[in-house]
């Protein structure tokens, strides 16, 4: 009876330094959160972690977290390293209260990609987090069925301070933020790239406020309700618009100190302003009536 | 003690005579995975497999694998008429130093020889090679489908013999350092290819057509790639209507004599908008806001 009772507790041991190497050694290229996993264990998908946090650890550069089920206590999120997370069809959520959803900060030399992709995900600011998504150093980042909700600042903060960023977004919803639904706000010799398609940004300060070293380009998307519809500011910031619905603005389509807007096959109605600035181009078929006041255009842009 | 031994012997050789007998027999028409399956199950829904690679093998032809729970499901390589549909449930592939699907569909009684993929995301970690390869068939339907990180193609269609035609809606792929989907067909194999409401990012080629291939991508982002759009052979004819195609190298390229004809698409922020001798359009393309606009050869004609 004593050697079994030996031989079962050696058998328990190995087991737990077995357990315990790879939780502290290995970085997987595919991990998982559930709600009720526990952040002692090795993120795998039958022991998966709580946090993205311990997640984020345990994966390595340009893998993949998975969500397996709905959880809203998933914590705030730092990145400093290329990944996926991809919560499609479980719905992942960060609740960040007083602070920055997700934080995205890549600046290890060896890591080239720099690309986070985050797709099927809620992010609410509750009302008081600062900003959703917020781009400190980057090279690409990919939203796909992302939301995006409550906070004081902007819903996604691009920061960049060199380098070239590119930001694609389709299906995202952007809503009820204090700041801009999307601001550029960029430093140094960084420039970026913004795509967005089948979006949605609602009841915002500006829906998407491009400044300057940004071009833009957005197609089949709505901004509704928001002081600003859309904005770029700056001679080197330029944004095309086509297929959009803006309407129940403030002002829909603004320009300021020289930035480049260019619109076709958009509808214009029930803002205040419709068009407001000096540099905004068509490329025609543009429906802009039922404002207050509809504004102008500034001439044409070549259809071919 | 010897008894009891014995027992346990005859006790798992009359289980493992089940197990294998399942195995031997049944093919289902609907089979299962999950993420804590077993790949001894066989693959009902009351006992799942593991993977896609064995579960495959107790599907009937023609028959349909989905995935109870989110789970790694593992490369497979996929030599009958299948569906794999894991809508809602999100099954995954991970696959870092090879292909991720393979269709070789070669059996003369297999006569359909189709393949519907649905929510699946094939993730290559930037080492594997192709996302979706298809040497043989007739039908590949891509839904809902994310395919990234393959040092390859994202989808390589790469037929030899036969018509082949494949389609993808909703569908998103992104960062191969190849093309997001490209066609090289060999011998007298043609292709088709029907984009829709997809997203080609980050690639070499979002969508590179070699000879045989007549394609039609709409209502898509093209952008962020070294070149958006590219036929480029006499027998490569491609349709494109109310796409983006912004911030790649070259926006629209037709080469070799390739015929691309062009509707209603905004491009715009790429360093060339237009470059070759025969793009023709249907009118009301905004080309406008790139470093180069290029021009079209001419019209196609509206009714």
């Amino acid at each position: 009876m004593n050697k079994h009772r030996f031989a079962f507790r050696t058998f328990v041991l190995v087991g737990l330094f077995f357990a315990f190497s790879a939780a502290a050694d290995a970085q997987v290229i595919r991990t998982w959160v559930a709600s009720t996993g526990l952040d002692t264990n090795s993120c795998s998908r039958t022991a998966p972690c709580k946090s993205f946090a311990a997640a984020i650890a345990a994966t390595s550069v340009g893998g993949e977290i998975n969500c397996l089920d709905p959880n809203s206590e998933y914590g705030v999120i730092q990145i400093d390293k290329s990944i996926t997370i991809d919560c499609e069809d479980t719905q992942g959520t960060t609740r960040a209260a007083a602070a920055n959803g997700i934080n995205i900060n890549i600046t290890d030399p060896a890591d080239t990609a720099k690309s986070v992709r985050i797709r099927g995900f809620t992010i609410n600011g509750l009302g008081n987090g600062t900003n959703g998504i917020r781009v400190q150093s980057a090279n690409r980042l990919t939203l796909e069925e992302v939301v995006i909700d409550g906070f004081t600042a902007h819903g996604i903060s691009v920061e960049t301070t060199s380098g070239a960023f590119s930001l694609v977004a389709k299906k995202t919803t952007v809503r009820n933020n204090a700041g801009n639904g999307i601001n550029t706000s960029l430093s140094g010799a960084a420039t970026a790239t913004i795509f967005l398609i089948d979006s949605l940004i609602a009841a915002n300060s500006v829906g998407f406020n491009q400044n300057s070293a940004t071009v833009g380009v957005v197609q089949n998307s709505t901004f509704t309700g928001n002081t600003t519809g859309v904005q770029a500011n700056g001679s080197t910031s330029v944004l095309a618009l086509k297929g959009c619905l803006i309407s129940q603005n403030g002002t829909g389509v603004s320009t300021v100190t020289s930035a480049t807007i260019r619109i076709g096959g958009n509808i214009i109605t029930a803002n205040t302003t419709g068009l407001t600035g000096s540099d905004i181009y068509t490329w025609g078929g543009n429906l802009i009536d039922g404002n207050a006041s509809n504004g102008t255009n500034s001439g044409r842009a070549a259809v071919q | 003690m010897n008894k009891y031994r014995f027992a346990i012997q005859a006790f798992v050789l009359v289980n493992l005579f089940f197990v294998f007998s399942a195995i031997a027999d049944a093919q289902s028409a609907r089979t299962w995975v999950s993420g804590v399956g077993d790949d001894l199950n066989p693959c009902s829904r009351s006992a799942p497999c593991k993977t896609f690679a064995v579960t495959i093998t107790r599907t009937s032809v023609g028959g349909e694998i989905n995935c109870i729970d989110p789970g790694g499901f593992g490369a497979v390589t996929i030599t009958k008429s299948v569906t794999i549909d894991c809508e809602d449930t999100q099954g995954t592939i991970s696959a870092t130093v090879s292909t991720g699907i393979i269709v070789n569909i070669t059996d003369p009684a297999d006569t359909a020889k189709t393949v519907r993929l649905r929510g699946l995301s094939i993730n290559g970690f930037g080492t594997g090679t192709i996302g979706v390869k298809v040497i043989a068939g007739n039908k590949l339907v891509l839904e809902q489908v994310v395919i990234d990180g393959f040092t390859s193609h994202g989808v390589s269609i790469q037929t030899s013999s036969g018509a082949f035609s494949f389609v993808a809606k909703d569908t998103t792929i992104r960062n191969n350092t190849g093309n997001g989907i490209n066609t090289f067909l060999t011998g007298a194999a043609t292709t088709t290819v029907s984009v829709e409401d997809s997203l080609l990012i980050f690639n070499g080629i979002g969508l590179n057509q070699g000879s045989a291939t007549t394609g039609t991508i709409k209502n898509s982002g093209i952008t962020n790639n070294t070149t958006g759009i590219q036929a480029s052979s006499s027998t490569s004819i491609l349709g494109v209507k109310d796409c983006v195609i912004a911030h790649n190298g070259t926006g629209i390229l037709a080469g070799s004599s390739a015929v691309i004809r062009i509707g209603s698409n905004i491009i715009t922020a790429n360093t060339t908008g237009l470059s070759g001798s025969n793009i023709y359009t249907w009118d009301g393309n905004f080309v406008e806001g790139n470093t180069t606009n290029g021009s079209n050869n001419g019209g196609a004609a509206v009714q």
